[in-house]
């Protein structure tokens, strides 16, 4: 063998201890391959196959991905000297042989963790070993390595999805892996559950030993198949679970989850530098070169030989640590924090550590969401680095087996075919902490409720209860959280289907507590205040990393917000440049930057629910509502649904008003929420119809649309009456097709029924009669919210426009004395009947000056 | 059991775990039964503390120096959680030769794991709060706890041997010396009096510790440590166990009653760590690393939650005064009288104003529908900007203080504003969450002054702590920054605000017009601060339960205000009932009578009649 019978007891390098040494292996196949073999490792491996008749040893399998770093290669491992079966004797030739090198090599894994509850002495004899054939029971446990072989490979073999699948799916899995030379089978635990329930339990309990049979029964089973297909295969094919039937909560991982297997749900925050950790020490003699084989490291701690082995030399304290001859493996520390939705409430996120190795090393960054799959492990802490004596603590973290990365669309994410394609180990998981069951529960609960006649109406009523009335408002903003969906047309044009609201109303009549409250049930999205924020910080911005001095782009909220609501309060406020920014946003959802030489263009598939106070205190009815809140009639427009908030006096009103308000203040809450969903039903439902329904219009729903549209049109035309007033934009018919779909969705239903496109009209209708309504003529005028300016207003104003120039011919002679004003106003007073304002008369007179018939000094006029 | 145990309570509590473990051991088959209950240990110290009487027993190391205390006897302090740091799971017992041992309520473990028995070693968890002093705790608190506080025989032992001037000067000690420290503090309550030696040695050391680590911690004040004045004060650590019924949370302030541990050993290794560490790294436990005589460590055997607002009411003999105040006739209205008219000397003679103070200072969150809040009224009083009236925002500052037991002033200009995250931030780098102004206790008191605002440039911090601000006023949340998500936490913090003007830019629930008066009635006395404060403390406290005999004149008049026209809004409404049910609990009555509703719409009127002129 190649063992030197003068080999350090220690320094072991086969057998038993090659789990650790061996770790490193899928990392040098992984890139970092290790320089240079030296001349004793080739040996080594060649004397291996001969004995084991195996590629390699059967150990090097023998090593789940992850799992071979356990023993404490984190440096304050423990240090207990037993446990180490360092003197094994190593029967080769046995028939048993693996299942020998496999006992004895859990054995020693399962006396690794620091603290195993209920695990008792190890074997009591080595001599037993030969003869455990028949019942071979790793202790501590009640897995028979026998029958777990016989399962595992039964599992993988005859494991199908479906029972007509023609092939097994891991063994294709299998061979799929072989011919693309990777080294990680991943296998759905749910898989295994269905399967076999006695080997799913015993993987969870005892992860360690069940991950190394099935790696060593994976690694018989490729044999055939690497013959077949690809005979220079020779990387270790590692299992990795992914897909536990239960996540635990990170805040309920308890003592007695140590050593089994977890799967945790969360955000990584930070990640530490990539560590290469040592795991196999190459010593060389300074005297005479000799180089023994190279030492495993055994959890953290490199037994440096202290005198050179060769018996010829056998020189004192010569023995180098040849650096670049060791072999290193990957390794990460994260640290994982619970996502903000399963923080409890009053409570600070927490958090816990993960390490990575290979191939996991770098596979997320800090931000990313995760469900991460692993062992929880408890490590004691160790007064100093060289002492021996333990705190009474122990440290904790996952040894991370599997990650799986949560895809990038939001909660809200409707299109199945922007979603991230998933592959390798980064599979996409929705969000929320459900389990397989409860989701079913959840779903079914929500289908009910989908089929009750009145879903509309109770969704309404769930929707901030304690806000009084403004039910149709309500209505507008339920189809804004539902939205419509989104249409791609083959030549590359967008339809966005997101429904933008507009609040405009008097201070004090809770436009804020609705915003509020629609941002709760958004979690992602975003609520800013018009006040005080800029441009940038709405949509993107290029800085200065302060540590890399490299140029970063830096989200603002709009980008932020991303499939989900933006909502903005105070919108009046904002500043000239932000609202510029909102008219890309709003309708061809991205946000576009270009800035300290980088030119991005990034998605913004936000709703915008804003809302802004009147430019005046109080709205001002006589005024239109463009005058009223002073906002640019373009970015008005792209506004499917603009409410008015007012408050009317009404004593029927006022008085329902004023009981509502006496039972909130002094009635028990729960009184007063009638039949509604509570907040997380709320937010299931609609998550859950913007991740199923994509509504389609039906024919007839069409129909209705397109003659309501007609109708909307056509109200505008006065019989006899020749000025026409524009009341309906085709910006209008993409509003009520959007809303449309949005109410199809309330109902659960991929059709647009003629019932959604009635309502949809209604909502349309009761917004545009609100703020679209021109109060000089009660009609509804779209010019009103396109130009600001309605068609009754334009023809009173170059009636005007004409009546002051007949008069300015009648006073004013070219070149004469000049007039003022007020003069003039006087003079109008006295010739109309209608009310004439000074202002009126200056804008009138500015288009004289304009048309060149008069001249214009501040309020002196001249014929030109 | 009983007798000989108790009498150690206080000084050898550790002695009491271990023979309440004992006796549990007896009584179970396996250890793994023992991670599950306390073994009576809660119970047996609240009897002990409660029946017999020895609450007050207890030293309280909010007001007394850490030297005059010696580790591993029983402490009361008073404190808000500031931050939950991750769980611990620590050895919880473990087999010493025969015996079973226990570590918990205790950090420090002496067993060397390589000795064959690991095998009995269960792990057990427990949680570790970081709490800080009551952030804006008002002197005269301090002063009642103080002396609610009796002198244990062991405490007393240590002060007769070491005169308190030179207790203060020292500071306990971490480090290697301290191990000295730690045996000298032994040795010390055995034999009652301590050598020169050993004198000489510990202040060298406190001093070479005190110059090396003093000020290079941050320890977290929401307020800062400038707003302990006088008295400094320190955070401290609390372990607690079996916590899973009581719901503790970010914020909340409770006393603890636990043992006080010292382990210079653990201390001592948590220096010298650098960040590149990966050990420090993987060190979630931010704990490990604060030293412990800036930091002493408490293992909780009980605890109770305090209403800040009426904190003192968990003293008996004070909750027995306030019953007496609620039930004596008269002695309510007496007091309300009182405070008034105190309150009305404060504001130049101006009743209107002191009526309407009162009431704000009574007020606080009674209900919580989802987004609306409703209870809460912030005030904000207008001083016309004279020479004469710079002070008032202080001295009004100054009378709140006198009456209320948390209450903080912030002076808003320009420059505060841009200085600083007021709303706490997750620190990832030390893994803690950095506190700032806004995290406050519910029940506290703030009181903003705008007088001394200018005009000036807010910087984007500026910006984001005025949103932080208001964000508060209207919602009562404050948004605390996870840096990748904000987590909201809700607050009930009333703010009072002094102005110049009507229009404040934040958002007020109810503007008052000082309108001084000369007629300065009396003062607000010393002696009777003591009442008032107790009489705040119970009134404001009151079930309120309304019948329904009222709701019909409620509902006609506020139709009938809306129909005569005015700013009527839905916020106008809820403002006026949130002012009866404070006008009713101010007389200490619990249910609406129509003369309190009378006299709350005067009130307005006479306000807004104040506002319009």
């Amino acid at each position: 063998m190649a063992d030197p019978p003068s080999s350090p007891p220690h320094a072991i390098s086969d057998g038993p201890s090659s789990p650790l040494s061996d770790a490193g292996e899928p990392v040098s196949s992984g890139g970092r391959r290790r320089r240079g073999e030296s001349s004793e490792r080739r040996r080594r491996s060649v004397s291996r196959a001969s004995s084991g008749g195996f590629p390699s040893s059967p150990l090097d399998y023998g090593t789940p991905q992850g799992t071979p770093n356990y023993g404490g290669n984190l440096s304050f491992g423990l240090n207990s000297n037993f446990g180490t079966p360092t003197a094994t004797p190593r029967n080769r030739n046995t028939p048993l042989y693996n299942a020998s090198r496999l006992s004895s090599g859990l054995r020693r894994r399962s006396r690794q963790p620091p603290i195993s509850p209920g695990v008792s002495q190890g074997p009591s004899s080595e001599g037993a070993e030969p003869q455990l054939g028949a019942q071979q029971l790793v202790w501590g446990t009640n897995i028979c390595v026998e029958d777990v072989e016989r399962a595992v490979e039964r599992f993988i073999k005859y494991y199908r999805d479906k029972p007509e699948d023609l092939e097994a799916k891991y063994m294709k899995h299998l061979e799929e892996i072989i011919s693309e030379e990777k080294n990680t089978l991943n296998i759905d635990a749910r898989d295994l559950w269905n399967s076999d329930e006695d080997l799913y339990v015993k993987m969870i309990r005892y992860p360690l030993e069940i991950l190394a049979i099935f790696d060593i029964q994976i690694a018989k089973m490729e044999k055939p198949i690497v013959e077949a297909i690809n005979p220079n295969f020779d990387n270790h094919i590692q299992v990795r679970f992914y897909n536990l039937k239960e996540s635990v909560h990170m805040r309920d991982l308890n003592p007695s989850d140590i050593e089994k297997m977890v799967s945790v749900k969360g955000m990584i925050i930070r990640c530490s530098a990539i560590i290469p950790e040592i795991k196999e020490a190459f010593f060389k003699c300074l005297v005479c070169g000799y180089s023994p084989l190279p030492v495993a490291v055994e959890r953290g701690l490199v037994d440096e030989p202290t005198r050179c082995p060769r018996e010829e030399c056998d020189a004192r304290n010569s023995m180098a640590l040849i650096h670049n001859r060791c072999r290193f493996a990957d390794k990460q520390l994260v640290r994982l924090q619970e996502t903000p939705d399963a923080i409890p409430e009053g409570e600070t996120p927490h958090t816990v550590s993960l390490c990575m190795y290979d191939t996991l090393v770098d596979a997320a960054k800090p931000g990313d969401r995760v469900e991460i799959t692993g062992i929880f492990r408890a490590m004691a802490v160790r007064l100093g680095p060289a002492q021996r004596t333990l705190k009474s603590l122990y440290r904790t973290y996952i040894d991370c087996l599997h990650l799986k990365k949560q895809d990038k669309s939001r909660m809200q994410a409707e299109d199945p075919f922007e979603k991230d394609q998933s592959k390798d180990f980064f599979s996409p998981f929705p969000e929320s902490n459900f389990t397989q069951e409860d989701e079913d529960a959840q779903t079914e609960k929500i289908k009910e409720l989908s089929q009750l006649p009145d879903i509309y109406e109770r969704l309404t009523r769930s929707l901030a209860p304690s806000i009084w009335e403004l039910e149709d408002i309500k209505k507008g903003l339920l189809c804004q959280l539902f939205g419509g969906s989104v249409k791609k047309l083959s030549s590359g044009a967008n339809f966005r289907g997101d429904i933008n609201v507009l609040l405009v109303g008097d201070p004090g009549t809770s436009k804020s507590q609705l915003l509020q409250y629609v941002h709760k049930l958004a979690p992602r999205g975003i609520y800013t205040s018009g006040r005080g924020s800029s441009a940038v910080g709405l949509t993107a911005y290029v800085t200065k990393d302060p540590e890399t001095k490299e140029m970063v782009l830096e989200s603002g909220a709009l980008v932020l917000s991303d499939r989900g609501i933006c909502c903005i309060d105070e919108f009046d406020k904002m500043s000239d440049n932000a609202r510029s920014m909102l008219h890309e946003v709003m309708e061809q959802q991205t946000v576009s930057v270009a800035k300290s030489g980088i030119i991005a263009s990034l998605n913004a598939r936000t709703s915008v629910l804003a809302c802004a106070n009147p430019s005046g205190s109080r709205y001002n009815p006589r005024l239109s509502v463009i005058d009223n809140i002073q906002l640019p009639p373009t970015l008005l427009s792209r506004f499917d649904l603009i409410y008015l908030v007012l408050d009317k006096p009404d004593e029927q009103n006022d008085r329902r008003l004023a009981r509502h308000l006496v039972a909130l203040h002094f009635m028990n809450p729960e009184v007063h929420v009638q039949e509604g969903l509570d907040l997380p039903t709320l937010t299931a439902y609609i998550s859950y119809a913007r991740h199923h329904c994509h509504p389609k219009l039906s024919d007839e729903a069409a129909e209705d649309l397109i003659n309501g549209y007609v109708a909307m049109r056509r109200k505008g035309n006065f019989p006899g009456s020749s000025k026409k007033v524009i009341t309906a934009t085709p910006r209008q018919l993409e509003s009520i097709i959007r809303l449309s779909e949005a109410l199809a969705r309330v109902r659960l239903s991929d059709v647009v029924e003629r019932r959604d496109a009635a309502e949809a009209l209604r909502l349309m209708d009761v917004a545009l009669q609100q703020s679209a309504t021109d109060h000089s003529t009660g009609t509804i005028d779209m010019d009103l919210i396109t130009t600001g300016v309605s068609a009754s207003e334009r023809s009173r104003r170059s009636n005007l426009v004409s009546g002051l120039r007949s008069m300015i011919a009648e006073k004013l002679q070219a070149g004469s004395s000049s007039l003022r004003a007020s003069q003039l106003l006087e003079e109008m007073r006295k010739d109309s009947t209608g009310e004439i304002s000074l202002n009126d008369i200056r804008n009138a007179l500015g288009t004289l000056a304009v048309e060149g018939y008069i001249s214009l000094h501040g309020d002196t006029i001249r014929r030109v | 059991m009983g007798k000989e145990i108790s009498v150690d309570c206080i000084c050898d509590p550790l002695g009491t775990v271990d023979a309440l473990f004992n006796s549990a051991t007896c009584s179970v088959n396996s250890t793994s039964q023992l991670a599950r209950w306390d073994w009576g240990v809660k119970e047996f110290f609240e009897k002990f503390l409660v029946q017999e009487g020895k609450y007050a027993q207890v030293p309280e190391i909010n007001s007394t120096p850490l030297s005059a205390i010696s580790p591993n006897t029983l402490v009361r302090f008073r404190g808000m959680v500031q931050d939950m740091f991750e769980n611990e799971f620590y050895v919880g017992c473990y087999k010493s030769g025969e015996n079973l041992r226990t570590t918990k309520y205790t950090d420090s473990i002496t067993l060397d794991f390589c000795t064959p028995g690991r095998d009995s070693v269960e792990l057990w968890e427990r949680r570790i709060l970081y709490c800080v002093p009551v952030p804006g705790e008002n002197q005269w608190v301090k002063e009642v706890f103080a002396s609610s506080a009796g002198t244990s025989e062991c405490s007393e032992h240590r002060r007769s041997s070491s005169p308190s001037s030179q207790a203060e000067k020292r500071q306990r000690d971490d480090g290697d010396s301290s191990v000295d420290v730690m045996k000298d503090v032994e040795t010390d309550i055995a034999s009652n009096h301590e050598s020169s030696e050993v004198k000489r040695r510990r202040e060298e050391a406190s001093t070479s510790w005190r110059e090396e680590k003093s000020g290079s911690w941050d320890l977290n004040f929401p307020l800062g440590e400038a707003s302990f004045r006088s008295m400094p004060q320190r955070p401290c650590i609390v372990k607690v166990y079996d916590s899973a019924d009581s719901q503790i949370m970010l914020n909340d302030v409770f006393e603890f009653i636990g043992i006080l541990t010292f382990d210079p050993e653990l201390s001592a290794s948590s220096f010298n760590r650098s960040d590149a560490d990966p050990d420090s790294f993987m060190d979630c436990n931010a704990c490990s690393r604060l030293p412990q005589s800036q930091v002493p460590r408490i293992h909780c055997v009980t605890l109770q939650k305090l209403i800040p607002n009426n904190m003192v009411s968990i003293l008996p003999e004070l909750r027995q005064r306030q019953t007496e105040i609620l039930t004596t006739p008269g002695a309510v209205k007496q007091l309300r009288d009182i405070v008034v008219n105190g309150l009305a000397s404060v504001l130049k003679g101006d009743l209107l104003a002191a009526e309407y103070l009162l009431l704000h200072l009574l007020s606080q969150i009674h209900k919580r529908l989802d987004t609306m809040v409703l209870g809460t009224v912030s005030l904000n009083i207008v001083i016309a900007a004279s020479g004469e009236n710079v002070s008032l925002p202080g001295q009004i500052a100054q009378a709140v203080g006198a009456l209320l037991p948390c209450s903080h002033v912030l002076p808003l200009s320009c420059d505060s504003l841009n200085k600083g995250h007021w709303a706490p931030r997750k620190d990832y780098d030390q893994n803690r969450l950095a506190t700032g102004v806004l995290q406050l206790a519910a029940g506290t008191h703030l009181t903003l002054d705008l007088t001394a605002m200018a005009e000036g440039k807010l910087d984007p911090t500026g910006v984001q702590n005025l949103c932080a601000l208001k964000k508060m006023m209207q919602f009562q949340t404050v948004d605390y920054d996870f840096k990748y998500h904000p987590v909201e936490i809700s607050t009930d913090v009333s703010v009072l605000v002094t102005s110049n003007g009507i229009r404040s830019f934040l958002p007020c629930d109810i503007s008052v017009v000082l309108v001084p008066n000369g007629s300065s009635s009396s003062r607000l006395e010393e002696k009777d601060l003591a009442n008032l404060r107790l009489y705040l403390g119970a009134v404001r406290n009151l079930e309120y339960n309304q019948g329904t005999s009222l709701n019909e004149v409620l509902e006609n008049d506020l139709v009938e205000a809306s129909r005569r026209g005015g700013n009527m809004t839905v916020e106008t409404y809820h403002r006026w009932l949130t002012l009866a049910r404070l006008q009713t609990v101010s007389h200490g009555e619990t249910e609406l009578r129509i003369e309190h509703w009378r006299k709350t719409l005067e009130m307005e009127h006479l306000r807004m009649e104040r506002i319009s002129s």
